[in-house]
């Protein structure tokens, strides 16, 4: 499995990162405003810079662990994918650079694809850096803050509690199989012998379901839990808030104005 | 399935981010306060599943099996294991995670509604494999739209994608029979709706 420790990634970093400290609420605001600003840029100029932006706010966060450049790496293996798939194309074009088979290679999509890569690298380095660096408590008490839906919150935080139980038991059960002879070779027997592991996972995680919601309805439990976290009236904090607020903004109108600029000089040439 | 954040144009985002909205507000409202923890065990269990890499380094959805048991409550449990996996493993981006939402949660709700008349009796492994296969093809489907929505030069990504879901199709189909042939016996509340 991917990750042993159900934290996000940076959450366990060294300890002396700015970002840690700060508000979550605040970062996952920023986080999603950048993301928003950013997705919209379809020109390399614009792409480049704001690939360069997030990398000097990468710079900027040190020190940089090394699972950042792991996850980074995760990130970019969708957009190996649409560098390897989007340049191919069923009809010709004057970008097209070589055909074989029925299939047609063009330079443009491939142009594309390469400011994809640029937007999707400059947007995930900084939601990784942003939400990763506080924990998923930390996350999920932030989003009832943004008023997100109570229950919607409530599933996150039973759902991330339980995962932690069902890996250890799905463990548990794939131990005792490999101790009875069990080699996964593929063949209908062994998709027999998954599928019959994960009915057991189902079946263990829906008698702890029935055990535990009896045990809470027995102790009054009305469908929400409390949430508890300090409530952050200080003017410090707010002052904050709005500087990396009206930042995040101001990088993403400087950004547009690339774009707009460079479409402006690819129309007059 | 996972699309990640700058590949999909802003109304492709937007579809897909108010539609998601939609399906998760209107899973919230049918979801009973004391079905919660019910449902994000399920939904844990499912997470920890998909997980686990099958040989040939295939991983499955199975959001079929979760649409019947889950229901509309499907929607809000999928966009939490979503959310999670974006956060926590960086597979989806952020801001298409709207759009990663209506390619499972969709198909999941819409499998269950259809599927699930026959999965609560015995005896109906073809139906659970078409279950299983189906919620992966309108999810290769779904994806494909909302990528040629972006652009016609989506075509080939959109291809390739149909492709290799092939396998993924009918190993799904299999598994969810096999899961399905498991648990009517030994839990068929399972397949009762929440």
């Amino acid at each position: 499995m991917p990750n042993d420790c159900l934290e996000p990634p940076l959450y366990h970093g060294r300890k002396n990162s700015w970002l840690k400290g700060e508000d979550a609420a605040m970062k996952i605001c920023v986080a999603v405003l950048y993301a928003a600003g950013l997705c919209q840029l379809s020109t390399p100029l614009a792409a480049l810079a704001a690939c360069a932006f997030s990398g000097m706010v990468v710079l900027f966060s040190m020190p940089v662990p090394k699972e950042f450049w792991r996850r980074m790496l995760i990130v970019n293996i969708f957009f190996l994918f649409i560098c390897l798939t989007l340049p191919i194309q069923f009809e010709k074009s004057a970008y097209t650079v070589a055909s074989f088979w029925g299939i047609h290679l063009s330079k443009e999509a491939f142009a594309l694809a390469l400011i994809m890569l640029l937007k999707g690298n400059a947007i995930g380095s900084v939601v990784l850096l942003f939400v990763g660096t506080s924990s998923l408590d930390d996350n999920v008490r932030a989003l009832s803050r943004l008023r997100v839906p109570q229950k919607f919150v409530m599933l996150i935080l039973l759902t991330h509690v339980n995962i932690q139980l069902l890996r250890r038991e799905a463990a548990k059960l794939f131990l005792a199989a490999e101790l009875r002879g069990f080699v996964p070779r593929f063949s209908v027997g062994m998709l027999k012998t998954y599928a019959w592991l994960f009915g057991m996972v189902f079946v263990r995680a829906w008698q702890r379901s029935e055990k535990v919601n009896t045990a809470m309805v027995l102790r009054g439990f009305s469908g929400i839990f409390p949430l508890l976290y300090e409530a952050e009236v200080k003017y410090a904090n707010t002052a904050r808030w709005l500087a990396m607020l009206l930042g995040t903004v101001a990088v993403i109108v400087l950004l547009w104005a690339i774009e707009h600029n460079s479409s402006a000089a690819q129309a007059f040439l | 399935m996972h699309i990640a954040d700058g590949v999909l144009s802003t109304p492709s985002l937007v579809t897909g981010g108010l539609l998601a909205l939609a399906g998760v507000g209107y899973g919230l409202r049918r979801l009973e306060s004391d079905k919660m923890m019910s449902v994000a065990i399920l939904t844990a269990a499912f997470f920890v599943i998909t997980l686990i890499h099958l040989p040939g380094d295939l991983h499955l959805v199975l959001h079929g099996l979760m649409g019947v048991m889950l229901g509309w409550a499907a929607f809000p449990a999928m966009a939490v294991a979503l959310l999670l996996q974006s956060i926590l493993f960086q597979f989806g981006g952020l801001t298409s995670l709207g759009v990663n939402v209506c390619i499972v949660a969709y198909p999941a709700v819409f499998c269950g509604a259809v599927f699930r008349r026959y999965l609560k009796e015995e005896g109906h492994y073809v139906a659970a494999f078409f279950c299983g296969m189906i919620a992966i093809v309108l999810s290769v489907l779904t994806a494909s739209i909302f990528l040629l929505s972006s652009g016609p030069m989506f075509v080939g990504t959109a291809s390739a994608l149909a492709l290799t879901y092939v396998p993924v199709m009918v190993v799904e189909g299999l598994v969810t029979a096999f899961i399905y042939g498991r648990l009517i016996h030994l839990a068929p509340k399972l397949f009762q709706p929440k």
